[in-house]
C-alpha cells in the first residue's frame, strides 16, 4: 500500500477503466480448471494463482496484522490453499474465492491467536510485561497527523448542520436513518454533505502531496 | 450486494471501514476486494479519511466543551458590573469554599471521573496509556470487523486472566484499573477472538 495513494479520493466507480475490465473478466473466471491444473501440479497453474490472488491476500493481512513478517505470512497461507487444493479439500472448485478469503481469515485470528499465547509465556518468565514495538514509523505517524489536521480544516470550515452531521456519522456511529430523521434530511443530502466533505479530503490531500514533492524535488 | 463485475459502492466501502456490515453482506464484498485493486485503493482512501474524521470530530468536541465552558464564564452579566454584585458573589464564594472543604472530606467516597482512551487498531499502534484509579471509557477503533453485532469485549491483564468484561460499541466504560499492563479483547459472539489492544495504566 503506497502512502501517496492515502489521499487521493475518487468519488465515482470507474466503470469503463482497464481496471474495470479485468475485473470484469475475473467475473466469468472459471475456477475449475484452475483448481484442476493445481491438483494436477502445473506450476504454471500455481503461479497464475500467486498472480491472481497475492495482492489482494497481502492487503487484508497487512490491514489486519500490520506490515510485520508479511512476506512470510503471505507464503504461509498460499502453501495453506495449494495443499488443500491438492489434498481434495476444495470440494467445490467454483467457491475457491470464498475458500481463499476463509483461508485469510483464519490465518489471521490464528495470528492474533498466538500472539496472545506468545505473550502469556513471555509474561510468566520474566518481571513484568514484554510488548513488541507497534509504534508506527515517524512517516506514517506524520501522515496520520496530517489527515487529522485535514480533516479538522474541513470541520471547522463548514455549515454547523454538515459538521453535526459528520460528527453524528463518524464520531458517534449514529446510523444514517437516525441522522436524516432527526436532522429532518434527505437521503441525497445525507450522502452529498458525506461526499463534498471526502472530496475536500482528498483535495487538500493532494495540496499537500504535491507540495511536498515539490519541495523534495527541490534538494535533489 | 456487489457483483464481482461491479465495483463496489462508496456506501459500501465506508459501511465496511466502520464496521457495519453483516457476514452476508461482507462475504461478497471481501472476495471482490481479493482481485480488485482499483477497490483495494478506494478502501486504503477510505480508511484515511474516515480514521481521521473520527479523531478530528473527537478532538473537536473536546476542544468545543472548553471554548463553551469558557464562553459561559465570559458571558455572566455580573463580569460588566461586579460591584453592584459584590455581595452574592461574596455567598458565591463562601458557598466554594464550603464545597470545597466538603469535597475534601469526601473525596475518598467521591467517584472520580471517567478517563477516555482511545484504543487503535492493532496495525501500527502503541499501547494506550491511561492513568490508575479512574474509570476508563475505552473509545474502540472497531475499523474492518465486518462480522455483524453484538461483539463481546473483555480486558485481561499481563497473565491473561480476565479482570472485566463490556458489551462492545464505539465505547465502553470501564472500572478503574490497578497499575499495569492490559490487553483488551474483541470477540464474536461466538467466542473467536477478532481483535487485542493494549493498555498501559501508570500511576
Amino acid at each position: 500500500m503506497s502512502e501517496a495513494t492515502v489521499l487521493t479520493v475518487s468519488v465515482q466507480p470507474m466503470s469503463d477503466s482497464p481496471q474495470s475490465t479485468a475485473v470484469n473478466d475475473l467475473a466469468q473466471h472459471a475456477w475449475s480448471p484452475l483448481v484442476e491444473r493445481i491438483r494436477a501440479g502445473d506450476p504454471a497453474a500455481m503461479e497464475e494463482l500467486y498472480g491472481l490472488f497475492s495482492k489482494g491476500i497481502r492487503f487484508f493481512l497487512c490491514r489486519q496484522l500490520g506490515p510485520q513478517d508479511l512476506d512470510d505470512r503471505v507464503h504461509d497461507v498460499f502453501l495453506t490453499i495449494t495443499q488443500a487444493i491438492r489434498s481434495g479439500e476444495l470440494r467445490e472448485p467454483e467457491r475457491l474465492m470464498g475458500y481463499v478469503r476463509t483461508v485469510v481469515r483464519r490465518h489471521v485470528a490464528a495470528r492474533i491467536d498466538a500472539n496472545v499465547h506468545a505473550r502469556r509465556r513471555h509474561t510468566s518468565l520474566e518481571d513484568g510485561i514484554v510488548l513488541r514495538d507497534h509504534s508506527p514509523d515517524p512517516e506514517r505517524l506524520a501522515i496520520r497527523s496530517e489527515n487529522v489536521e485535514v480533516a479538522l480544516r474541513i470541520l471547522n470550515s463548514i455549515a454547523r448542520r454538515d459538521r453535526e452531521v459528520l460528527v453524528r456519522f463518524y464520531l458517534d456511529e449514529q446510523p444514517a436513518e437516525q441522522i436524516c430523521r432527526e436532522m429532518n434530511l434527505t437521503e441525497t443530502q445525507f450522502r452529498l454533505i458525506k461526499s463534498r466533505a471526502k472530496a475536500r479530503f482528498g483535495e487538500l490531500g493532494k495540496a499537500r502531496l504535491s507540495r511536498r514533492v515539490g519541495f523534495a524535488a527541490r534538494f535533489r | 450486494m456487489p457483483r464481482m463485475a461491479d465495483h463496489l459502492t462508496e456506501e459500501d466501502l465506508e459501511q465496511y471501514c466502520l464496521g457495519g456490515l453483516t457476514e452476508v453482506r461482507c462475504a461478497p464484498l471481501e472476495e471482490h476486494l481479493l482481485l480488485c485493486e482499483t477497490c483495494r485503493d478506494r478502501l486504503t482512501e477510505s480508511d484515511s479519511f474516515v480514521t481521521a474524521m473520527r479523531q478530528a470530530s473527537r478532538q473537536r468536541s473536546e476542544e468545543h466543551k472548553e471554548e463553551r465552558a469558557v464562553a459561559i464564564v465570559a458571558s455572566r452579566p455580573w463580569r460588566e458590573s461586579w460591584p453592584g454584585q459584590l455581595a452574592p458573589m461574596l455567598i458565591a464564594a463562601l458557598l466554594v469554599v464550603c464545597a470545597a472543604v466538603w469535597s475534601g472530606r469526601q473525596s475518598s467516597m467521591s467517584a472520580p471521573l471517567p478517563f477516555a482512551v482511545e484504543l487503535t487498531a492493532v496495525r501500527g499502534a502503541a499501547p494506550a496509556p491511561a492513568p490508575a484509579g479512574r474509570p476508563l471509557l475505552l473509545e474502540l477503533d472497531l475499523t474492518g470487523l465486518s462480522d455483524g453485532r453484538p461483539f463481546a469485549g473483555e480486558v485481561v491483564d499481563a497473565s491473561g486472566s480476565r479482570v472485566a468484561e463490556f458489551p462492545v460499541g464505539a465505547t465502553a466504560l470501564l472500572k478503574a484499573l490497578l497499575p499495569g499492563g492490559y490487553f483488551v479483547r474483541i470477540h464474536k459472539s461466538s467466542g473467536e477472538l477478532l481483535r487485542e489492544y493494549a493498555l498501559t495504566v501508570k500511576r
